[in-house]
């Protein structure tokens, strides 16, 4: 197996400089000239935004920025953001941290809720449990997020006072915006979880399981979730993905620092290092995550080889 | 047994919960007060929205000056519009003709990083401003026409202008053109500013997390306080830290929850209830400069028509505005000056009030026939108005709210939302009609400049594409006067000048509100509404 995940990461390098040219060229391609957006409403005369262009190096050709740009990557430098000066690298990792805890555990609470809620209204088909454990899954999926995460804040905070409303750093304020993530993604997971078990439990190989006289419980985790799970830790894997990166909304509400928020920003000022920094981040975790989906794999499946 | 007690615990919580909310429902405003609170030293202030940058010098956002003022100290302060107390400076003098300005510098003041103020920092400072590499913004504007800085002596310094500017005295009395270390600068090269800030302020920047929080300390060798304010030394609170918060609703919950004491751009929609709160007091300041309006592009038909700019004026109902989508917290407006600044003219409130018929009457006069849907039409051209605007959602509302006024008169206005980058592209390049402004600043001559000013036309801030030579006579005029009589003359007939071209429609003049726990005393806010100072700030449990 080592050899195909060496061969796996290695091919991430051809994939993230394409990613790093298609983002290039997108920014390129969208209407809004940076050193506008970075005056703004000010004053500047076309000298002046002349100047700023030049500062910001966009009077250059495409072609050479896009060149100095890569050399720079290949000495692992990212650059400077246009509009703070500040390295992206730098930008990057003071918000990766704050990503990833909250990813790792609305994560945890997802899988866990996902997983519980998704076995139970499996095992229990048709009865008030599984009607009961999927109505709390339709919660998930159409609750909004901003509105969960508004009335954690005004139960939890403003009027229990068991969580403080924001910030990073401390367990007790990743409590509310872990839950409000981990929820509204726990509901995708229960509805996968529970037709993925649905569609085992009336395999042949779990009868035969059975009528070894294995018990209910052996049957269930061996035979019947082992199978069902392929296609759950796929979902899951990307799931991760998204938590890291796209909890926008969360980080906003509950005022955290973090990779998603950096990229909308610096997408809305058409900050090119920022963005293509971020891009290449959250790519980077895309694949990674992938990778170790498609390893699960042997431990799930036996009969599936890398070679 | 512990088991069953856990779920039991956990079932009366769920349930607490539960009640609570449907309490809260019945019994609005009964709120239980949790301390989450800091240090006694500590004041947390809770700000709408991050940052580009921490230095004061090259920033473009005022959420930057609030904090730099705690890290620079200004040459003067502002007490009042148009009248100046030391600040840096001891005594200052400038030339008749308003193109040069000699300041005296104290020569007790030390930077943070324990090298003394001189005339050679102010050089340093300013010199930077105007280098390009800097990528200055407010503060590149508010030097305006800076040839250079002479150093007279160790603590005179001299500023010279290439024409008159007779608003240096107000520049340099914000943040923007606050003091930097000249030895700081040369040692941190790229990173001052984006990382690292050294001034002379009462406070000095501990840390900075990005996206997150900005925490100043206590500069305890800090005895330069201007008289302005009401004790010298170093400030009494130990630490402040600036949290981003930029959710309303979080913002607000954070001062109740007491994780912040100070938050600004309290939400108008709670300006009742905070006005009645016990335990949170409401800082109301009518803001200075220019209040939302409505820039009308000249250079486009059919808003290039003066009977056209003139029914608009007519047809928007600014009270019903205020109460509609501003809660009644903001005030109409009647002039691009809010009435607070220097040279308002109280008679553009008599001027043009709601009047529906007049604006028809005014239409019609100029040949608009209502068609068949009742929008008006002219040798075949339909009155329909392109209106440009940023998904913000109070913008949203305002420009719905004079769509509907302008229907009423048989204009149709097409609303387009786009992000700023798109946005900037559509109203730069004038592919608008119509386009919000607000402003905020503290002299007049440069607030009628940004708005009206042919040089600013094409492409730059005066989005009316307004070209008047007579309008650019009065504001390089202004620039030029020093003498309160002569230049409040020439504000007034600035702005009755802009009022008998129908430039733009002045719709609403907004408050600065902040909202503070009650155990904060002695904020100093600047008149003009954008400053909170907690130099003298004390917290009293």
């Amino acid at each position: 197996m080592l050899p195909y995940v060496a061969k796996r990461l290695l091919l991430t390098v051809p994939l993230l400089l394409a990613v790093s040219v298609l983002v290039f060229l997108v920014l390129h391609l969208v209407p809004g000239d940076p050193a506008i957006v970075f005056i703004g409403d000010r004053e500047a005369t076309p000298e002046r935004l002349a100047q700023i262009r030049h500062v910001m190096g966009l009077d250059r050709p495409l072609v050479v920025q896009y060149v100095d740009y890569l050399g720079k990557l290949s000495q692992g430098n990212l650059g400077r953001s246009i509009h703070s000066d500040r390295p992206v690298l730098g930008e990057l990792t003071t918000r990766a941290g704050s990503s990833a805890e909250l990813a790792l555990a609305s994560f945890l609470i997802a899988v866990a809720l996902g997983l519980g809620l998704g076995v139970i209204s499996a095992l229990r088909r048709s009865t008030w449990i599984d009607a009961a454990a999927m109505l709390v899954a339709l919660g998930g999926v159409s609750m909004p997020i901003f509105w969960l995460a508004a009335m954690l804040i005004f139960v939890f905070s403003l009027k229990l006072g068991w969580f403080p409303a924001t910030g990073f750093g401390g367990w007790n304020r990743l409590v509310l915006p872990a839950f409000a993530l981990g929820f509204v993604s726990s509901a995708t997971l229960a509805r996968l979880v529970r037709s993925s078990v649905l569609e085992v439990l009336w395999q042949p190989f779990v009868t035969t399981a059975r009528s070894k006289g294995l018990r209910e419980a052996l049957v269930i985790r061996r035979h019947v979730l082992k199978n069902a799970f392929i296609s759950v830790v796929t979902v899951m894997g990307l799931q991760f993905g998204t938590l890291l990166s796209g909890a926008v909304i969360t980080e906003t509400v509950f005022a955290r620092p973090g990779v998603g928020k950096l990229l909308v920003d610096s997408i809305l000022n058409k900050d090119f290092p920022l963005v293509q920094g971020a891009v290449l981040f959250i790519a980077t975790v895309y694949i990674v995550m992938n990778v170790l989906v498609d390893v699960s794999y042997v431990y799930l499946d036996p009969r599936i080889r890398f070679e | 047994m512990t088991e069953r007690m856990k779920r039991r615990e956990f079932l009366r919580r769920a349930g607490i919960g539960i009640g609570t909310l449907a309490a809260a429902q019945a019994l609005p405003g009964v709120t239980r007060r949790i301390a989450f609170a800091q240090n006694a030293g500590t004041l947390t202030y809770g700000m709408n929205g991050g940052f580009d940058t921490l230095d004061v010098n090259v920033t473009t956002l005022p959420r930057v000056g609030r904090i730099g003022l705690h890290l620079v100290d200004p040459l003067v302060w502002q007490v009042r519009p148009g009248q100046f107390a030391p600040g840096l400076a001891t005594s200052w003098t400038s030339s008749p003709d308003a193109a040069a300005y000699t300041f005296k510098l104290r020569n007790d003041v030390k930077f943070h990083d324990g090298t003394p103020l001189t005339a050679e920092a102010v050089k340093v400072t300013f010199d930077r401003i105007m280098d390009p590499d800097t990528k200055s913004q407010t503060a590149y504007s508010f030097i305006g026409p800076y040839d250079r800085t002479e150093v007279l002596d160790p603590s005179t310094v001299r500023v010279r202008f290439k024409s008159p500017h007779a608003s240096f005295l107000d520049g340099a009395s914000s943040p923007y053109l606050g003091i930097i270390s000249p030895t700081a600068l040369k040692k941190y090269g790229r990173d001052f500013g984006p990382l690292v800030f050294v001034g002379t302020g009462p406070y000095l920047l501990k840390s900075y997390r990005t996206d997150a929080e900005v925490v100043l300390v206590r500069n305890p060798n800090y005895n330069w306080a201007s008289r302005v304010f009401s004790h010298n030394g170093a400030p009494y609170m130990q630490t402040i830290v600036f949290k981003l918060i930029e959710e309303d609703a979080t913002r607000l919950a954070t001062l109740e929850t007491g994780e912040t004491l100070f938050i600004e751009d309290v939400p108008t929609t709670d300006y009742q209830r905070l006005k009645n709160s016990r335990n949170m007091l409401l800082l109301e300041i009518p803001q200075a400069g220019s209040g939302w309006s409505l820039m009308m592009n000249q250079q486009r038909a059919p808003t290039s028509e003066l009977a056209i700019r003139r029914a608009i004026m007519l047809a928007i109902d600014k009270d019903g505005l205020v109460k509609t989508v501003w809660n009644g917290v903001f005030k109409p407006a009647c002039s691009p000056l809010t009435p607070n600044m220097f040279g308002f003219d109280a008679e553009t409130c008599t001027k043009a009030s709601y009047n529906l018929d007049q604006a028809r009457r005014l239409l019609e006069e100029a040949g608009w026939r209502p068609g068949p849907d009742g929008i008006r039409a002219k040798e075949g051209q339909r009155l329909r108005l392109e209106f440009y605007s940023q998904p913000v959602v109070k913008n949203q509302e305002m420009a719905a709210f004079v769509q509907a006024n302008l229907k009423q008169v048989g204009i149709e206005v097409n609303i387009n939302i786009l992000a700023r980058a798109a946005y900037l592209d559509a109203v730069r390049s004038g592919r608008h009609h119509l386009q919000f402004w607000w402003e905020t600043g503290t002299d007049p001559g440069e607030i009628l400049r940004i708005l009206f000013h042919s040089r600013n036309a094409g492409g730059g801030t005066n989005r009316n594409n307004y070209k008047n030579a007579e309008m650019d006579r009065l504001i390089d005029q202004i620039d030029a006067t020093s003498d309160p009589a002569m230049r409040k003359d020439l504000v007034v007939k600035a702005q009755q000048k802009a009022f008998d071209d129908a430039v733009m429609v002045y719709m609403a003049d907004p408050p600065s509100l902040y909202a503070y726990d009650r155990s904060v005393q002695g904020v100093w806010v600047d008149w003009g509404g954008n400053y909170p100072y907690f130099y003298d700030t004390r917290v009293v449990k």
